[in-house]
């Protein structure tokens, strides 16, 4: 034990699903207490790689090393009890319970042979929260906090299970510029006790700065190993995807209109009656992005809501749009009216995973646009459809028969967004429209959204992503604690000053 | 009329009897609780209850002793739930459909081993069957209503009611209870927390089928001592519904527990006046009506929650 210089490695690792190699030969030696980046495109075997790691998959040849030992887990828990955390990007969490019961789920210390001994579980958590400086909320319950703070559990809970090696997938793209700092700085803290990370993302300028190595993967192979001083941005995208990538949105002078969305007064309250949105007012002209940046449980999913008719607004609220009031009207009807809606939950509220490609393709359109058979599905048309989404979003898939879950998350984002933009909507409320994709795809998305403004969609652009929003908004919003906020027109702030405002710094400028 | 019904709906007796009333839906519904917090739409109740309805008699019949009749009637509810489980968790066919076809075969086939074992049809009525015998405490006997109201039960009334508060501690106390929670909120969760988690379904269900038995044997051998043809009567269906409105929480399962059994008490004492005996035979039914009623109205809340 110890005498490796690797904790661990993974030797000639490959595994196959049908014709598809997932990982072919797949080398990858990790140094004990430092960052290690693994990037790649979606598909590329990143996932499939951590997965054979913490033992949900199995290899079909390969080995695994720890500390120069080779060893053969026989499920994920012993893949945990040696050292290995994984933190998945659809977090692990239980909603309805408490922060605690999610942490020591699974990992219970037990007094009396049988009962929970919740006292010396609460004395490991604090000392785990005090000793990495975590502070998080040990009784609050998992759905009434923010995806930062849910981060920050999923941290400790690998924590408290033990892990030296914490596999972090995607972790950043849920956080704002100061919660990745925030992360960051855990992470560092983390590597300077002697942890070892695994830093899984698509968001290269976050991969330089934290990261001491850097394994790069394309088509289930590693295509380059690099230090990060060794590279820039442009030269790892360009390695990732295999051709060279512009990382800057192409925009160009908006063609606005008129008023296609007024909001007044809009006040929403959440079914413990709080009060999320208080008294918010904008408008958004054909033609127009408006983008609306802010910390995560700032409001927007409120917002978005109410907009969409998914949630009833309190009374004085007024929602028109296009001259019509639609402050109480279904989500059925804001199709029928040209309202396009891209989810930022993909998985709980842009698809339904159990059912087919195709029958997730049309959600919506049918409403919408309809079939040539009024009481049938047209099959046909259906595919059609999916196969146009398929194509101009390079949706990776076997058939339009599968299943969505079988999809990788970032395919399944590039349908939700296919779908929402390839039918003829005259408003967009789009949700983090590049959650968890590759650079390749988050520059065509981007153009895709220009491209529709062009033509005179109006589009609400709300985003965890400051620089998205920032790259792409005519006009900027900044929501804080249920307000919104002026965040200037299209360059006019800097990423701080609008960095700034999202933390309340502005909240008597309004 | 009314301040007579007023009179019987708040006397001693009624409550008396909603004790002893609330027992088979509280033993079916602190097993299950388990079951059903593991996320398994089991509704399976109402035909383990009338299996071990009738093995019970069964087992007193053979034996003479009401405590054989109780291990028969555990058994055959732990076996209907294996049945259940080989259907749902092994072969993965849809729950709704296995537990309708237990719950519509049961019937048939405790008729037909009627006719066979004791060559009747409608009721099994033997002196061979042996009820267990009320129990009396004479310390309780100074307590007035008290005392009429609680004394002088079979003994298994007061297992139930010590059954609450163990299947309380189970549940929210023991990492078993934990995580059944955790499974049902979110399977894949528990199994990167290297949960088993069909280990964890197995057991629930087995927890269900023996104590869904004990509310079978409740209601042949707590004092009637004979089995009559499709004899739980919906009690099953009550089981499973205070489970699911008490949100598998044993303290607020075991109000609706005692609202049902209050209800079928109202049933018995109101008999006895000439009220039309169909409005009064509602009365559970009602009540399960506007206790769900209640309890959407409280979650109601705008066009739509999307429960993510």
């Amino acid at each position: 034990m110890g005498n490796s210089e690797y904790i661990l490695e993974m030797r000639n690792i490959r595994k196959t699903f049908g014709e598809l190699v997932a990982n072919d030969n797949v080398n990858l030696k990790v140094r004990k207490g430092t960052v290690h980046s693994i990037i790649g495109e979606n598909g590329a075997g990143k996932s499939t790689l951590m997965n054979i790691l913490t033992d949900i998959h199995k290899a079909d040849s390969g080995d695994i090393l720890l500390n120069g030992e080779k060893v053969h887990f026989k499920n994920s828990l012993d893949a945990a009890r040696r050292g290995i955390g994984m933190i998945y990007q659809e977090f692990m969490l239980y909603r309805d319970l408490s922060v605690f019961d999610n942490i020591i789920l699974g990992f219970e210390k037990k007094k009396w042979g049988f009962i929970i001994d919740r006292k010396a579980c609460r004395k490991e958590i604090e000392r785990i929260c005090s000793e990495y400086s975590f502070n998080i909320p040990l009784d609050a319950i998992v759905k009434d906090l923010s995806v930062a703070m849910l981060q920050q559990v999923e941290i400790v809970k690998v924590l408290y299970r033990g892990a030296d090696i914490i596999i972090m997938d995607e972790p950043t793209s849920v956080l704002t510029p100061q919660g990745i700092q925030g992360l960051f700085r855990a992470i560092r803290n983390l590597v300077g006790m002697g942890k070892t990370i695994i830093f899984i993302s698509h968001k290269l300028k976050e991969v330089l700065e934290i990261s001491d190595y850097i394994t790069i993967m394309n088509h289930g192979r590693v295509v380059a190993e690099v230090l990060p001083n060794e590279v820039d941005e442009a030269k790892l995208a360009s390695l990732m995807v295999g051709r060279d990538v512009i990382l800057q949105a192409n925009k160009v002078e908006p063609k606005i209109g008129d008023v296609l969305l007024s909001v007044k007064g809009l006040t929403v309250k959440d079914k413990d009656e709080i009060v999320r949105v208080k008294n918010v007012d904008f408008e958004i002209h054909s033609g127009e992005i408006l983008g609306i940046a802010g910390v995560a449980g700032s409001g927007q999913q409120w917002i978005v809501e109410a907009l969409f008719g998914l949630r009833r607004p309190e009374h004085g609220s007024q929602i028109i749009f296009d001259g019509k009031d639609i402050t109480y009207v279904s989500p059925r009807e804001h199709r029928l009216d040209g309202i396009g809606y891209v989810p930022q939950d993909r998985m709980g509220s842009g698809v339904n995973a159990k059912s087919s490609l195709w029958e997730n393709s049309i959600m919506g359109y049918h409403i919408a646009h309809g079939f040539k058979n009024k009481y049938l599905v047209d099959t046909k048309q259906a595919n059609e459809f999916t196969d146009e989404i398929v194509e101009q979003f390079d949706v990776r898939r076997q058939a339009n028969k599968d299943k969505v879950a079988a999809l990788s998350g970032g395919n399944i984002q590039k349908m939700v967004v296919g779908r929402e933009f390839l039918q003829r909507n005259k408003l967009l409320i789009i949700e983090d429209p590049t959650r968890g994709i590759d650079v390749g795809a988050i520059e065509f998305i981007w153009q895709k959204i220009i491209d529709l403004a062009q033509e005179g969609v109006a589009v609400l652009l709300i985003s965890h992503e400051l620089n998205e929003v920032m790259q792409l908004s005519d006009t900027i919003k900044v929501i804080y604690n249920g307000q919104l906020y002026d965040g200037g027109r299209h360059g006019e702030l800097t990423e701080e000053e609008i960095g700034l405002i999202m933390l309340g710094g502005n909240a008597d400028a309004k | 009329m009314l301040k007579e019904i007023l009179r019987l709906a708040f006397s001693v007796s009624t409550f008396a009897s909603t004790f002893r009333l609330a027992c088979p839906l509280l033993f079916g519904s602190m097993g299950g609780c388990y079951n059903s917090a593991s996320g398994c739409a089991n509704l399976s109740y109402e035909a383990v209850m009338l299996y071990s309805c009738f093995f019970s008699v069964l087992g007193s019949y053979i034996s003479g002793s009401p405590w054989v009749g109780l291990l028969f009637g555990m058994g055959i509810g732990i076996f209907i739930s294996i049945i259940f489980g080989t259907m749902s968790l092994v072969f993965h066919s849809n729950m709704i459909i296995a537990a309708i076809a237990l719950n519509s075969t049961a019937w048939a086939v405790t008729t037909l081993l009627m006719v066979i074992i004791f060559g009747v049809r409608g009721t099994v009525y033997n002196e061979r069957i042996v009820s267990f015998k009320p129990v009396h405490f004479k310390w309780m006997e100074n307590l007035g209503i008290f005392n009429k109201i609680f004394n002088d039960n079979v003994i298994l009334v007061y297992i139930a009611f010590c059954l609450v508060i163990i299947a309380y501690i189970v549940m929210y106390h023991t990492p078993f209870g934990l995580r059944i929670r955790g499974i049902g909120q979110n399977e894949k969760a528990a199994q990167t927390a290297g949960v088993d988690v069909n280990k964890y379904r197995w057991i629930s269900l087995i927890l269900m089928g023996a104590f869904t038995g004990i509310s079978g044997t409740f209601l042949t051998l707590s004092g009637i001592s004979m089995f009559v043809e499709n004899m739980p009567a919906g009690k099953g269906f009550l089981t499973m519904i205070s489970i699911t409105i008490g949100r598998f929480n044993p303290l607020l399962i075991f109000l609706i527990c005692l609202l049902f059994g209050y209800s079928q008490a109202l049933v018995l004492v109101l008999g006895t006046l000439s009220l039309p005996t169909q409005i009064i035979a509602m009365i559970p039914y009602v009540a399960v009506i506007i206790v769900l009623f209640i309890d959407g109205l409280k979650k109601f809340k705008g066009v739509a929650d999307i429960e993510v």
